[in-house]
């Protein structure tokens, strides 16, 4: 790999012309949907001008190739002395510079388009503000990897010659953090496919009847307007006619939508989590999953801030758990930012929690506040507010017994998740942990080191100002976790020790 | 509660209530007016104009009218009730601020997790000389800390003390 020299501007590999062109053009696409529905507003519009539109459709998509070509043609980047160095732009030309301390991740990865082309992304991710991150959409294979150990290699020389003038202990630390190179990673833990479908099936089944509802209604709409434009039928009328006799259709259609959102729900986490690995690699671990795309994350040590279990009654059985895990970064992390890890059992979820804070997790006891049971008010009112707004559409829509059954069995379901949510969340702490537990008929366990806290805020609303409650709110460097209602003198107490122990620890937060 | 755990007493540790707090300037206040004003005359106008025009039913302004003079009133008892909470205090290793009315929060955030400090000014501030002074923490931005409504000394002192002390951090390290 010595032979590549990094120090020459170069560009993509030749496929990735492709790939940034499509990639483009289905932005654009997604960017102008709505002009889809134009047609169904004005009439005769493709009799009337049909070659012209396609004319300028051409034309769109020959201007987009240009400017992907020369997007392409403008994205060099090489590797000087001190840095990795990027232009980029086709109108406005940028240069990055990321010096070899501040990478922090790189990523490869490969979604489907670039398996066809057979190239893979690359992505240097920095602590720092977010906007110097780096994404190249389109490498060869070999030549990423390659590009890889480089940069990890100069990285690493930095750091043992930066360390070698200070202390050194932290120089083993500091050559643990950078990775060492492919040869050392050891297998810790390989989800097979049995357990990938038990991770499936213990999913949340309602993300897929979700997914399903939303295209359900994406192509109600679409066919109500495809079919009212050709034919003089009221499609809404129809339906709504008919429904209150066919009580059983209804009950069949949600049985349907339930079975198909089941599947749908482990297929697509089949999809995802497929051949999920974790390499340990000496300190950090290296995460790959994917069918697909197939996606390469980095957990590392020191960039680790929450530390997420969760478990559901389904898991319980299969004994399995997913540990989501967040990293730093200059915003507040998405659930799809965090990295997941699912279908471990309670051995692999030790054996990483220690090895990632040096503790033995089954060893943990924590001293517990809990959430006040007037925290279930807030939950009703949000819940009431919900189901006014439901009533309201349900009054205009179609007012019958079987709306208004079904709108308070959802309501009663409603108060009793809020029941459960109530009684979950607490908080636990001790020397050196935070644990906040939260979920209703799951449960999730969000772990966080007290030295790795930003800021801690109290937090009150009116109310809580006068029955003497308080939220507290954690503040990491990967988005804040909230405890709601707490007693005042316990989240006071809370906040006093906390900060103590953020002052007293000498250790900084990354 | 059994605290067998910790090898602290919880009652033992330094109370953040305990310390005295300094309230921003007074002139903020009136900047704080201002705001308010010129959010809502415009919005005002608006549903006064609607009664002028035949084509929009004078419900709709009526109940415009309604929604934004209630949330007037509310902002109103936000601006005179929470001025005097607007508080700030310094202890050896943390910043303590205090604010709101409606939403009271207290936030603590220790020197030694501000990545760097900001002095700023708006052009209404610069009106009334006031600055208001930030504190990045690393992470999300809901976890800077904001103080408004400074002069120029306090805010540039606050900053010094700041300063000095994520320094003094670094070079004990």
């Amino acid at each position: 790999m010595s032979q590549i020299d990094f120090s020459v501007p170069r560009l993509q590999s030749f496929n990735g012309i492709f790939l940034i062109f499509f990639t483009d053009l289905a932005k654009r696409i997604r960017q102008n949907i709505y002009i889809l529905a134009v047609p169904f507003f004005k009439n005769n519009v493709f009799r009337d001008y049909g070659t012209y539109i396609y004319i300028g459709l051409g034309l769109l998509v020959i201007l987009q190739f240009v400017f992907s070509y020369l997007s392409y043609k403008k994205f060099k980047f090489s590797i000087q002395e001190d840095a990795f160095h990027l232009d980029h732009g086709v109108i406005k030309l940028s240069h990055v510079e990321i010096p070899f301390e501040r990478i922090q991740n790189i990523n490869l990865q490969q979604n489907i388009l670039q398996q066809v082309l057979n190239v893979v992304g690359f992505e240097i991710e920095t602590a720092g503000e977010g906007t110097a991150e780096i994404k190249i959409k389109a490498l060869d294979k070999e030549f990423a990897t390659a590009l890889k150990s480089k940069l990890i290699e100069e990285k690493k020389k930095l750091e043992v010659s930066e360390d070698s003038q200070t202390k050194t202990h932290e120089l083993d630390e500091a050559k643990n953090e950078v990775g060492t190179p492919a040869e050392e990673e050891s297998l810790l833990f390989k989800l097979d496919f049995k357990t990938l479908i038990k991770v499936g099936i213990s999913s949340n089944l309602f993300r897929g009847v979700g997914l399903l509802m939303a295209f359900f209604a994406y192509l109600y709409n679409f066919l109500r307007d495809f079919v009212t434009q050709f034919y003089d039928f009221n499609l809404e009328e129809d339906v709504k006619d008919r429904i209150p006799e066919t009580i059983t259709f209804i009950s069949f259609l949600i049985l349907g939508v339930l079975v198909i959102g089941f599947l749908i729900t482990i297929m697509t986490t089949v999809l995802k989590y497929f051949d999920l690995r974790i390499l340990k690699n000496q300190q950090n671990y290296e995460v790959e999953y994917g069918l697909f795309k197939r996606v390469n994350k980095v957990i590392k040590k020191t960039k680790t801030q929450i530390f997420e279990i969760r478990t559901n009654p389904v898991k319980n059985v299969f004994k399995i758990r997913s540990v989501y895990v967040s990293q730093a970064s200059s915003h507040q992390l998405t659930e799809k930012q965090k990295i997941g890890l699912v279908g471990l059992s309670l051995k692999n979820v030790n054996l990483l929690f220690s090895s990632l804070f040096q503790i033995d997790f089954e060893d943990l006891k924590y001293d517990y506040f809990k959430s006040q049971n007037r925290l279930f008010f807030r939950y009703f009112y949000r819940s009431l507010f919900l189901m006014l707004g439901l009533f309201v559409a349900a009054y205009f829509l179609f007012f019958n017994w079987i709306s208004i059954s079904v709108l308070i069995l959802i309501f009663l379901l409603l108060i009793y998740v809020s029941v459960l949510k109530v009684r979950k969340s607490n908080i636990g702490f001790n020397d050196d942990l935070v644990s906040i537990r939260k979920g209703s008929i799951d449960t999730k366990f969000k772990m966080i080191e007290i030295y790795k806290l930003q800021s801690v805020r109290l937090s009150r609303n009116i109310f809580q100002q006068f029955n003497d409650h308080a939220d507290v709110v954690l503040e990491t460097a990967s988005g804040s976790v909230t405890v709601e209602y707490l007693k005042l003198n316990e989240a006071r107490d809370l906040l006093n020790y906390l900060i103590y122990k953020i002052e007293s620890v000498d250790k900084d937060w990354i | 509660m059994s605290f067998q755990n910790l090898a602290l007493d919880l009652k033992d540790l330094p109370d953040f209530k305990t310390v005295k707090l300094e309230a921003v300037q007074k002139r903020y206040k009136k900047l704080l007016w201002l705001n308010v004003i010129a959010l809502f005359v415009p919005l005002f106008t608006l549903p006064i104009f609607g009664f002028l025009f035949d084509e929009i039913p004078s419900w709709i302004s009526v109940l415009f009218l309604c929604l934004l003079s209630v949330i007037f009133i509310l902002r109103v008892i936000e601006v005179e009730k929470g001025f005097p909470i607007r508080k700030f205090g310094i202890r050896q290793y943390d910043m303590i601020y205090q604010s709101g009315f409606f939403h009271y929060t207290e936030t603590v955030v220790p020197y030694n997790r501000i990545q760097h400090v900001e002095i700023k000014q708006g052009p209404l501030s610069r009106l009334f000389t006031l600055y208001s002074l930030r504190l990045y923490t690393a992470g999300a931005s809901s976890g800077d800390l904001i103080i408004d409504g400074l002069d120029k000394s306090t805010a540039q002192k606050l900053k010094a003390k700041v300063l000095d002390k994520t320094t003094e951090v670094n070079v004990t390290d």
